[in-house]
This record gives C-alpha cells, sequence and structure tokens, in this order.
C-alpha cells in the first residue's frame, strides 16, 4: 500500500493532515460509501478516500454538488452500509431540505455522518458563518467538533456508532485549523468485516405505521420524537462521550469552555499566565452535556467561552445557568468580552483571560521601525489568475469583443471560482457576484428588468454543473435574453482540480464518460452556442462577437485546461512541457500592454529600461502574450 | 529532548514550504516529538505568502498557528518573506537561516536586499544566509531549494533533530528524486555561512 493513510500498522504513530485523519477514521468507522463536491477546507477529504477506496473494497465518489452528495451518501445507509458526506460551509446550505428530512424522518440502518469545514475568518470563502447553527437549531442533529486531526479521526469514527444508535445523522463540525492542521495521529485497527449491502427503505412504513395508529402522516409527531427521545438520548451520550472533559478542583473562581481548535489555544494561554482556573472542553457542543455543565456552573463564579464562530454553546450555557445557577457571569461574544467574529488564536485568547484575570499580558519587543520600513510593500503579492491562466485570456477576449462592438458599459454577473478574479482590474469582466450557480439566475432577472444594457453572465465550468443547469433553463422557459459565458478549464480548479463530469475520470481514477457542457446548454433551449479556445485569442473575439449580437439568449464556451494542471499532467507522464516566451528587447517598446491590460504575473517590467521582461520560472508557455503584443515582440524560446 | 520549539518555514506559494515542513514533521515523529503544522496562506493560488507554522512538543499537543514572537527559528525560502516573517513571528532570541534569491513581484516593489538583511540584523544576532535557488538549479532541479534550505538550517544547528531522521523523511517523502534531494541537503548543509 502506497499511502500511509491506509496503514494496517495500528497504535503507529504518523503525520496526517486533519482532512486525512477524517478519511482514516471513515476507513477505522467501517464506512464504506463517500461522497461530497469540492470545497476548502475539507476537499483532501474524499480525494484522499477516492485514492485508497479500491484497497478497502469502499466507494468514493465527487457529486455535482453538496445536494446530490448527501442524497447519494443516504442511498447506501438504505442499504444498510455506513456512509459519510462531506462538504464545506457553503455546501451545507445546498444540504438543507435533505437533511431536514433525513433528521425528521429516518435514515437508513446504516449510519450516516455529515462531516462539514466550516470557514472561521472566510480564508477560502465568500462569507462565514457557523454551520452548527443549522445543525443544532434547524437539522436538530448531534454535533461533534475536534480539536485536531486525532481526534477528528477518533470521532468521525465514532461517529459512525453514534448515528446507529441515536438514529440520527451525526453532524462533525471541522473548522480551517482542523482540516488544514498536520499532526501526529495514532492510527487504530481497520475493520474486519465489511458490511453486505440490502435496500431497506423505512420513510413509507414509517409513514403507514403513523397512518394506521393516528389516521395520517403526522408531521408534528416526526418532529416531537427529535425533541422527547433524540435530543434527551444524545444528551446522554454527551455526558458520557470521551470528548467532553471538565478539569475542576472545585475552588476556581473562573471556570472556561472551549470547543474545537480553540481548546489548544486556550490551554497554551493558561500555560503562559500559569492562572489556575476551571475548563470545561466540549468534544460534543450539542446536546450539552447536562450533567458536566450543572456541575461545572454551580462551582465557577464567572465563565468565559470560547469558540468560533457564533455564540453557539454561549447560548446554550445561557439558558443552562438560568435554571441551575442563575448567579454565574457567562462572558464571551454577547457581551463582547471575546472576539465576537472571525477566527481565534492564541492572543486573543490571552488577551481576553489576561484582562479578566487582571494578569499582565507577555511582553514583546516593538519592531516599530522595521513595520514602518514593510508598510509600502504590504500588498506586493497581490490576488491574481496564475501565469498562462486560460480564464485571463477570456477576460481579455471580452474585453476586446465589447469594446470592437463598441459597448463601454454592460451588466456582467459573475460566480464563484477561479474566474472570479476576472471581475478584478485589469480585466473587470462583471462587477458582481454572489454564490454557487448565482449568475445566470441574477442575470435572468436582471434582463428581464428591461435594461438598455447587453446582459452577461459568467459561470465556470463546475459551477455549471453544480447550479447553473435550473437557472439556465428557468431562463429560457422566461424567455430572458443575456449571454451565458461558461469558463471551462476541465475540472474544479479553485480547490484543487477535482474532477467533474466534463473531466472524463472518477474520484477513484476510472475514466468515465463525458456530459459535454454544449449539449447539456443546447437542451436547456440556448440555440447560440459558441465554443472557443481562448488561446486563440483574435478568433475567439470574433466567436463572442457573433454569440454577442445575437437577437436571442445565447452562450460562449472558453474550453482550456487550467494551465497549472496543463504542466503538472505534462510533467506526470513525462510528456515535454511549452518552450517558454522571451521578450526581443530590440522590439519591445515599452508600451506595457501585457503588464497594464493583460497583467500575467510572469510579465515583469524592467524599470531601468522601460522594457517587458518575462520571469522564466513563472512562465508557462501559453504564448497570448506573444498574440496581443502589438510589437510582435514576444517569441517562444527554443529549447536549449 | 526540548520540552517545546517552534519552526516556521516562510516562503511564496510554489516554493515548497509545505513539503519542507512535512519532512521535518516526519523526522519529529520518529525522534518522540508531538507534533501541529499549520499554514497560513495569502491570496491567490500561486505566488502568494505562505507561511508553514512547525510546532514540535515533547508531550503537549499545541494549536497549529504560533502566536507573535514565540518562534525559535525561521527558515525563509524567499528573503522578504524571512522579513515579514521575522518580524512578526521570532522570539527576541531566535534564528533566522535565510534564502538569498528574491522572488520579484511584477512591478518590482520590493526593497532591496541589503534593506532586508540590515533589517533582519535588528532581529537577530543569528542570522544565516545562502542561494539556495541558485544551488539547486546547479543541482539540476530549482524545485529542491526548499531541502537545500533545510540542510542549511541543519547545520546552523537550528533544527533540535538528527540528520538521519530528516534523511530518512526526505528519501520517503520524495522517493523519486531521493538523490537530488539528499544531494540538495548536504549542499545546503556545505554552503550556508553566518552573518
Amino acid at each position: 500500500m502506497k499511502e500511509r493513510v491506509g496503514l494496517d500498522t495500528p497504535g503507529k504513530r504518523i503525520l496526517l493532515m486533519g482532512n486525512e485523519a477524517v478519511a482514516r477514521g471513515a476507513i477505522e468507522g467501517n464506512c464504506q460509501f463517500a461522497s461530497s463536491y469540492p470545497g476548502t477546507p475539507s476537499s483532501e477529504v474524499l480525494e484522499t478516500l477516492g485514492r485508497i477506496a479500491k484497497d478497502f473494497g469502499i466507494h468514493a465518489q465527487w457529486s455535482t454538488n453538496e445536494m446530490v452528495a448527501l442524497w447519494s451518501a443516504a442511498g447506501a445507509t438504505y442499504c444498510g452500509l455506513r456512509a459519510l458526506a462531506v462538504a464545506k460551509h457553503h455546501g451545507v446550505a445546498w444540504m438543507t431540505d435533505p437533511l431536514i428530512n433525513f433528521s425528521h424522518w429516518q435514515i437508513g440502518e446504516g449510519g450516516l455522518v455529515v462531516a462539514i469545514g466550516d470557514d472561521p475568518g472566510g480564508h477560502s470563502s465568500s462569507n462565514e458563518y457557523d454551520s452548527r447553527n443549522l445543525a443544532a437549531k434547524v437539522f436538530e442533529i448531534p454535533i461533534l467538533e475536534p480539536a485536531d486531526p486525532q481526534e477528528a479521526k477518533e470521532f468521525i469514527k465514532d461517529a459512525f456508532g453514534l448515528s446507529e444508535q441515536l438514529k440520527s445523522p451525526m453532524y462533525v463540525r471541522l473548522t480551517t485549523r482542523v482540516c488544514h492542521a498536520t499532526g501526529d495521529v495514532i492510527l487504530g485497527d481497520l475493520p474486519k468485516e465489511k458490511r453486505k449491502p440490502e435496500f431497506f427503505p423505512t420513510t413509507i412504513s414509517l409513514g403507514m405505521e403513523m397512518i394506521e395508529k393516528r389516521g395520517w402522516v403526522d408531521m408534528a409527531y416526526l418532529h416531537d420524537r427529535i425533541h422527547t427521545k433524540r435530543l434527551k438520548e444524545a444528551a446522554e451520550v454527551s455526558n458520557r462521550f470521551p470528548g467532553n472533559t471538565l478539569k475542576m478542583d472545585g475552588d476556581e473562581e473562573l471556570g472556561i469552555v472551549a470547543s474545537g481548535v480553540c481548546r489548544h489555544y486556550v490551554e497554551e494561554a493558561i500555560d503562559t499566565l500559569g492562572v489556575n482556573v476551571a475548563f470545561l472542553q466540549l468534544g460534543m457542543p450539542f446536546p450539552l452535556p447536562s450533567e458536566m455543565v450543572s456541575k461545572f456552573l454551580k462551582s465557577v463564579r464567572k465563565v468565559v467561552v470560547f469558540e468560533e464562530t457564533d455564540p453557539v454553546i454561549e447560548m446554550e450555557l445561557r439558558s443552562y445557568a438560568k435554571d441551575v445557577a442563575p448567579n454565574v457571569e457567562i462572558l464571551g461574544k454577547i457581551n463582547e468580552v471575546t472576539p465576537v467574529v472571525g477566527e481565534l488564536n492564541v492572543i486573543p485568547v490571552l488577551r481576553t483571560l489576561s484582562k479578566i484575570l487582571n494578569k499582565p499580558m507577555p511582553q514583546i519587543s516593538e519592531r516599530d521601525e522595521i513595520k514602518k520600513m514593510l508598510i509600502p510593500y504590504q500588498g506586493i503579492r497581490r490576488i491574481a489568475l496564475c501565469a498562462g491562466c486560460p480564464h485571463r485570456a477570456s477576460g481579455y477576449i471580452m474585453k476586446k469583443a465589447t469594446e470592437a462592438l463598441g459597448i463601454d458599459y454592460y451588466a456582467g454577473i459573475g460566480d464563484i471560482g477561479c474566474y472570479g478574479m476576472m471581475g478584478l482590474p485589469p480585466l473587470g469582466a462583471f462587477a458582481l457576484t454572489n454564490c454557487m450557480g448565482g449568475s445566470i439566475g441574477i442575470a435572468n432577472g436582471v434582463a428581464k428588468t428591461g435594461i438598455p444594457q447587453l446582459v452577461i453572465a459568467f459561470i465556470g465550468d463546475s459551477t455549471f454543473y453544480h447550479a447553473g443547469i435550473p437557472s439556465l433553463i428557468n431562463a429560457t422557459f422566461n424567455d430572458a435574453k443575456f449571454t451565458t459565458v461558461i469558463l471551462d478549464n476541465i475540472g474544479t480548479a479553485m480547490t484543487g482540480f477535482q474532477p467533474h463530469p466534463g473531466s472524463g475520470y472518477t474520484a477513484m481514477g476510472d475514466k468515465t464518460k463525458i456530459v459535454p457542457i454544449e449539449g447539456l446548454v443546447k437542451a436547456c433551449g440556448v440555440e447560440y452556442i459558441e465554443v472557443l479556445d481562448p488561446y486563440q485569442i483574435s478568433k475567439s473575439i470574433d466567436g463572442v462577437k457573433k454569440a454577442l449580437t445575437q437577437p436571442k439568449a445565447s452562450a460562449i464556451i472558453f474550453r482550456r485546461m487550467c494551465s497549472i494542471e496543463f504542466l503538472k499532467q505534462r510533467r506526470k507522464e513525462g510528456l515535454s512541457l511549452p518552450n517558454i516566451f522571451i521578450v526581443n528587447t530590440s522590439k519591445c517598446n515599452g508600451c506595457s500592454i501585457c503588464i497594464d491590460d493583460f497583467g500575467c504575473p510572469a510579465i515583469i517590467w524592467d524599470a531601468p529600461n522601460k522594457k517587458a521582461g518575462i520571469d522564466y520560472a513563472l512562465c508557462t508557455g501559453c504564448g497570448n502574450c506573444a498574440q496581443i503584443c502589438p510589437q510582435k515582440a514576444i517569441k517562444a524560446r527554443v529549447k536549449k | 529532548m526540548i520540552e517545546s520549539f517552534n519552526i516556521i518555514v516562510a516562503g511564496v506559494g510554489g516554493q515548497g514550504n509545505v513539503l519542507a515542513s512535512r519532512i521535518i514533521g516526519d523526522a519529529a515523529i520518529n525522534e518522540g516529538y508531538q507534533v501541529m503544522i499549520g499554514e497560513t496562506f495569502g491570496a491567490g493560488q500561486r505566488g502568494g505568502s505562505v507561511l508553514s507554522h512547525v510546532r514540535l512538543s515533547k508531550d503537549k499537543k499545541y494549536g497549529p498557528l504560533i502566536p507573535e514572537e514565540s518562534a525559535d527559528v525561521v527558515i525563509g525560502l524567499e528573503p522578504f518573506e524571512t522579513l515579514k516573517c521575522a518580524t512578526e513571528f521570532l522570539k527576541s532570541k531566535g534564528a533566522i537561516v535565510t534564502n538569498e534569491y528574491p522572488v520579484m513581484p511584477s512591478d518590482r516593489n520590493y526593497p532591496t536586499l541589503d534593506e532586508i538583511f540590515r533589517s533582519l540584523k535588528k532581529i537577530s544576532a543569528k542570522i544565516y544566509t545562502l542561494d539556495s535557488t541558485e544551488i539547486a538549479k546547479d543541482l539540476g532541479d530549482v524545485a529542491s531549494s526548499n531541502i537545500v534550505m533545510l540542510g542549511a538550517a541543519f547545520t546552523s544547528g537550528l533544527l533540535p533533530l538528527e540528520e538521519n531522521y530528516l534523511k530518512n523523511a526526505i528519501k520517503e517523502r520524495l522517493s523519486k528524486s531521493a538523490d537530488i534531494n539528499i544531494k540538495a541537503f548536504d549542499n545546503g548543509k556545505k554552503m550556508v555561512k553566518k552573518q
């Protein structure tokens, strides 16, 4: 076995990323089906499972979106198998309707675990929100919240059994600092026996049971079972869950509560300050371990809660405290004692505790002079499309085509993916983005207002498969006239190039049928479609001009593989790489169009000589700069 | 065995920070340390600032981020990134080992190397440097620059780890190009100079 995450060496300590540890936990927990749509920070869970699935005789798949991922995982549970659905926090919103139904009705005999990567601070997301709110208040299912890779593995493994015990989906809330932390993990036993699938659905029989007993299908009864049975049983589980611990002598004035990675921040801060506090660690924050919490609240005078991102535990504690310890003072986000939003770290925890306990913060040397010197350079490694990125060429083509048509302003709507950066200067292709699939739906609305301008929706390939299709059908259905631009780089590039239905292979590396985008667009009712190669700039400009001047709705598909992935695949297959390009400095007149209008990061301005130059380490050999240079000063360099 | 030890590998996306931190992590586990590694990325898939926080400890589990001014060592794969990182994270008595070869932004808005090294000297008295990019290029693969830096950090006495553990980790992680990377490690060891 090549993958260390699949080693059959129980007790061995190895280095695993949190997401790999989740995959290992699924294997140890005898999960036989896993499904996901990629999203940072949790993409590597299914990537890992896809690589090792065949070694363990299980199935792992990338799905077209998170809702489909959850449905397919639930399908396996109705056949008695344990199944895992993985997404980032944005993906949970897509899972919402099925997950409420799986919560109220019933999952199959197999345990269902939903592992979600929240992104406090929104490092790689269009917002931050705390998906525990949905799990606790909308899905009403138990939440586990590991602090590090080791716990991630253990909790995922435990979650399958708990799901079967509580007849409920289990919610494992991960965060960026758990998913992307890499730490030592002690491997456990691998399962000895696999389950045999047998279709055993429960929904209709549950409905019939209610009809027989009550004469109708009583939805409130289904909801009632959650409150009177599941959550009470889950609270019992929470009292005994090994990830919930209380360290308390009984004479501490201050009690600290922490969940997830915050627990490690608190431990480090307590060590640094050298203080004596009671410490309640919650690996299962919902439902709260009632006995442990009562004992804790009755013993201390003040409590401070550290959690990311919303005051989920804090609110629950407040309502508990009202009954069992009404005089205890609870500090946290609600009274702004801890940071209200964003990601925590050791320093903010230290700052909060030093204030509450009246202890000095550890001294740090002021490096003001150097910090001042750094200020002008803070933004030097700006966000940008990669060198050779086909989206840059597509954006440039759109700009030149609209300019040629005399259009100086159009209603451009973008979507979620690397091509989001096409909205930024120098391309400025659009001025609005929302969430996965939003571009086409919004364009539908904009177009139907009857504004005089052209309306153009920009959407990626993976995003189109994910959520663009129903919007496009809707636009045709309602005769909304706009142009849909699909930026197809043949994979889900932004999250690390996972395959999608246009890629031709699966998560497990098997060849599969391609579902062509142009076929889908045509089936959605768009009659005029241009399929263009963005690396052929002038030809593509003509194609775009035609599409934009159609009397009816049209679509443009820019197809060219992600430049980074292209080079990676060529290297992997031992194939020759494209020649890189160089600037002929005697021809370059320093017009800087290649930098100011095109903006490839491989093109470097040689200020003293007022000429463009190309960084050989960054150039991918796409040749687009050679096509746009008015002086024809850029040429392919023949290899040595 | 040291009670706890914090290392940051600073560089630009694509320079191999993550791999360097994993090699340190593997070696440390085999020497019996508890390990926690975290990464912080600037925006953009390629070319943004990347920091890999590596935390070793005898018996504690730490969170994945090193607090301000708590790093014992900064291993810099790029001079400006080294300075930015050391300013924020290096302990007052911490040490720095850095590549001298800059990764220029498109608009060349970049301080002079002289400015960078003058500032670094204000932060630490223990500075070790070499041109790991050039050394790696001479070996035939610029990508091994990160391993050159590990060799340099080792020989400067900045890592609480033994050479054979580091080399075994390199061989295991880079099995296909083990020879060139072991050479990279050895050349890093030879070429590093104290400033």
